[in-house]
């Protein structure tokens, strides 16, 4: 299958690039270095043999019917988009410049929402395809700490069940994770027993591509603390330092 | 950035400092302040290399991407975090293999180039560095350089075996070896003594695969053991793309009490000697390639206060007298060996690289105050001798030792400062050697 991720780069995306080339699918890679992704994109090449295609976009500023344009030019149809690319501000606390709050609206937002778009009919009209969302265990209560990227996560996944509600009927299956603490750049390289390895994220992702379609969070000390998350009284949340 | 405490491979020498991890190619666009800055590995040297006090550590696992194979050529070019089992089934599939491999598939081939560590067979096939073609080099002042041995030769050279002191290898591209077979057929040939097993080394030198001995010093003081005589063979399983492994972590829950004293270590030598017969065995080429990777248990049982190794290439004049002299040291000192393991050696000696003609001698003792007095004595027995010790294998290593060993030690000093007036990367091995 034709597989398109979005933040293939590094971190989680890097990781689902390796498990669908090991399984032998032919690849797209987009983040915003060139660079990166031609060396992602020939290790996998060689190493898996299948064909890895690369294209450079800097999601804050794209157009994104020139780039469904770019991506049909290279893989002439798309049986899978994983929209996986995101950002996060340290100083994310309510004072952020605006500059940087559009960053992150963008990134987090605005271009998975407008990727996905380009895409819908294609995807509907395909036999069998996979679309795919990452958002954020920090989407599911507002806190003072990743304001607006937890609004635009949270966004996404509103968002992310529309699609699924629009594309129910079609063979495009919709998934989207609520993704924990992961051992990336993203996370600022710590440690800890909830930190999950990208590549274990990758791998439950992809062998769960045939599986249930929804919203899902991957572990069970997760399921716990965001059960535990939306279950507590905005009184007692108030005080948390979480 | 994270703080925290690194630890040799054994826990010999330690330091607090901080690791980055990075994991895009812009992070080699900036110019990241005066340092102190170190490249590092897989992180599993048995000295210091790879951490420093304060010294602000680049991981490189990320940097582990293969990017351009050449079969006319028998070439391939790889980012430095690559580990020797990433490249193990993908070339053994092509039919190459990676010329020189230490015993443990984790080790990166930055740790291996920096290290310019030897294989199996280093009188056959030289040291890691020998297969280099050309490398590129990240430095913050000069910014990413192209080296050969024809371009920027004394920089190239100085990069080989230069403990990560130059800078950040970025990607190398090396020679392969052809990949005569999958398999092993390991012969094991009892010894007596460390003496006969040197004799019967000799004879074999030139006609196998891998030659490497193994003896049994904690019991038998003499050494009792078994020359190993490895060919490659036509059979053997397929290694996959991804191998997997046991990782050794330096992080990792230790025995807060090592086990390793004479009496274990005895019982656990004569259990394998009795195990291990003589005669002939077929392993996988991964198998006899990594040893290691199968028995971690073997060094956890050092618990938290590890090992101490101690590698040395003794002339083959000097051979007949360091061997009892050793062993009379060991006895004044009464500290039990836990591994002890020869190989051939062969090859001109530059900078600090560990090669020379000779024998090579690797000892492994528990770490306590009398191993240290036992390897301080061992310094001085190498330097009366003309021996030469692993610079990389050894977490204690004094700069005097170095400078008697090592008659380019004010070459290689002199050099690097020439290129980094600054001397922005360093480490604890660097600053105990005084480099
Ligand atoms: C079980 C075991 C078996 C071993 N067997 C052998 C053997 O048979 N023969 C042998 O010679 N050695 C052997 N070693 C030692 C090992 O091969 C070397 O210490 C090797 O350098 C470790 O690689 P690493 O990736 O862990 O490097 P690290 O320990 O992380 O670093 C080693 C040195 O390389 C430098 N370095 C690392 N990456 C880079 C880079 N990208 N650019 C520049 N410098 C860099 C570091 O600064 C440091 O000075 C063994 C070690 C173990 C644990
Ligand atoms: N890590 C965590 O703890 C964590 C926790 C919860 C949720 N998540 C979510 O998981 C997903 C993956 O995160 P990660 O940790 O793997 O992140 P990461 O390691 O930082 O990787 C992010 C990827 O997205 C790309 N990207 C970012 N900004 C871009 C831009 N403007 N234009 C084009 N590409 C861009 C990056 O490429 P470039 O470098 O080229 O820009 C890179 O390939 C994200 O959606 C994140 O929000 C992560």
């Amino acid at each position: 299958m034709n597989m398109v991720i979005v933040g293939a780069s590094a971190g989680l995306g890097r990781a689902l690039a390796e498990e669908l080339a090991a399984l032998g699918h032919r690849l797209l890679l987009v983040a915003s270095d060139a660079r990166d992704l031609e060396a992602v994109g020939r290790d996998l090449t060689l190493r898996y043999g299948g064909p890895v295609g690369t294209l450079a976009i800097d999601l804050q500023n794209f157009d994104a019917d020139a780039f469904r344009g770019a991506v049909l030019a290279r893989l002439d149809s798309v049986d899978g988009l994983f929209l996986v690319a995101g950002f996060g501000d340290e100083d994310d606390c309510g004072a952020l410049p605006k500059g940087r709050a559009l960053a992150l609206t963008k990134i987090n937002f605005v271009a998975p929402l407008l990727i996905a778009n380009a895409f819908l009919d294609h995807l509907a009209a395909r036999p069998r395809a996979h679309l795919v969302g990452i958002g954020s265990m920090a989407a599911i209560r507002g806190r003072s700490r990743n304001m607006v990227y937890g609004a635009s996560k949270r966004g996404l996944e509103f968002y992310f069940e529309a699609l699924r509600h629009r594309l129910s009927g079609a063979a495009c299956k919709v998934q989207f994770y609520r993704v924990g603490f992961m051992a990336t750049t993203m996370f600022k390289g710590r440690h800890g027993p909830l930190v999950a390895k990208p590549e274990q994220v990758a791998k439950s992702i992809v062998r769960r591509l045939d599986g249930r379609e929804g919203a899902f969070t991957l572990s069970l000390p997760w399921k716990l603390i965001s059960l535990v998350l939306r279950l507590l009284p905005y009184s007692i949340f108030r005080r948390l330092d979480v | 950035m994270a703080d925290r405490t690194f630890h040799s491979f054994g826990f010999g020498e330690s330091a607090q400092g901080s690791l980055e991890e990075p994991d895009r190619l812009r992070f080699f666009d900036a110019v990241h302040g005066n340092g102190p800055l170190l490249p590092r590995g897989a992180g599993v040297s048995l000295a210091g290399a790879s951490f420093g006090p304060g010294v602000r550590a680049l991981g490189m696992r990320h940097f582990n991407r293969v990017l351009a194979f050449d079969d006319a050529a028998g070439t391939v070019t790889v980012e430095s975090g690559a580990t020797l089992a990433t490249l193990f089934g993908f070339l053994a599939r092509k039919g190459w293999m990676i010329a020189v491999q230490p015993g443990y598939p984790g080790v990166t081939v930055g740790g291996c180039i920096a290290g310019n560590v030897h294989g199996k067979s280093q009188y056959e096939e030289g040291c890691f560095g020998d297969w280099v073609e050309e490398l590129e080099l990240w430095h913050p002042r000069h910014g990413r350089l192209m080296l050969s041995p024809t371009r920027e030769s004394d920089l190239f050279a100085l990069t080989i075996g230069g403990f990560g002191l130059t800078g950040v290898i970025l990607s190398a591209r090396l020679r392969l070896a052809k990949l005569k077979g999958r398999g092993v057929a390991l012969t094991a040939l009892p010894v007596g003594d460390i003496g006969e097993a040197a004799t019967v080394m000799k004879e074999h030198r030139g006609r196998a695969d891998f030659l490497y001995t193994w003896h049994d010093m904690a019991w038998s003081p003499r050494g009792r053991g078994f020359v190993f005589v490895g060919k490659l063979t036509a059979e053997g399983p397929e290694v996959p793309v991804r191998a997997s492994f046991h990782r050794f972590d330096q992080e990792r829950f230790t025995l807060p009490v090592g086990l390793m004293n004479r009496w274990s270590l005895s019982a656990m030598n004569c259990l394998y000697s009795s195990s291990r017969r003589s005669g002939v065995r077929q392993l996988s080429l991964w198998n006899a390639m990594f040893p290691f990777a199968a028995i971690p248990a073997y060094f956890y049982l050092y618990g938290r206060r590890g090992f101490l190794e101690h590698q040395v290439v003794i002339p083959e004049a000097a051979f007949a007298t360091y061997i009892p002299r050793l062993r009379a040291l060991a006895g004044r000192h009464r500290v039990p060996f836990g591994l002890a393991a020869m190989k051939l050696f062969r090859g001109p000696q530059r900078l600090l690289t560990f090669s020379g003609d000779g024998i090579s001698l690797a000892i492994e003792a528990p770490q306590s105050s009398a191993t240290r007095a036992l390897f301080a004595d061992i310094d001085l027995l190498d330097v009366a001798l003309g021996c030469r010790a692993n610079i990389l294998k050894d977490a204690r290593l004094p700069a005097a030792a170095v400078a008697r060993q090592y008659p380019e030690h004010d070459v290689f000093r002199d050099r690097l400062t020439a290129f980094d007036p600054a001397r922005i990367f360093r480490s604890s091995l660097s600053l105990r050697i005084g480099l």
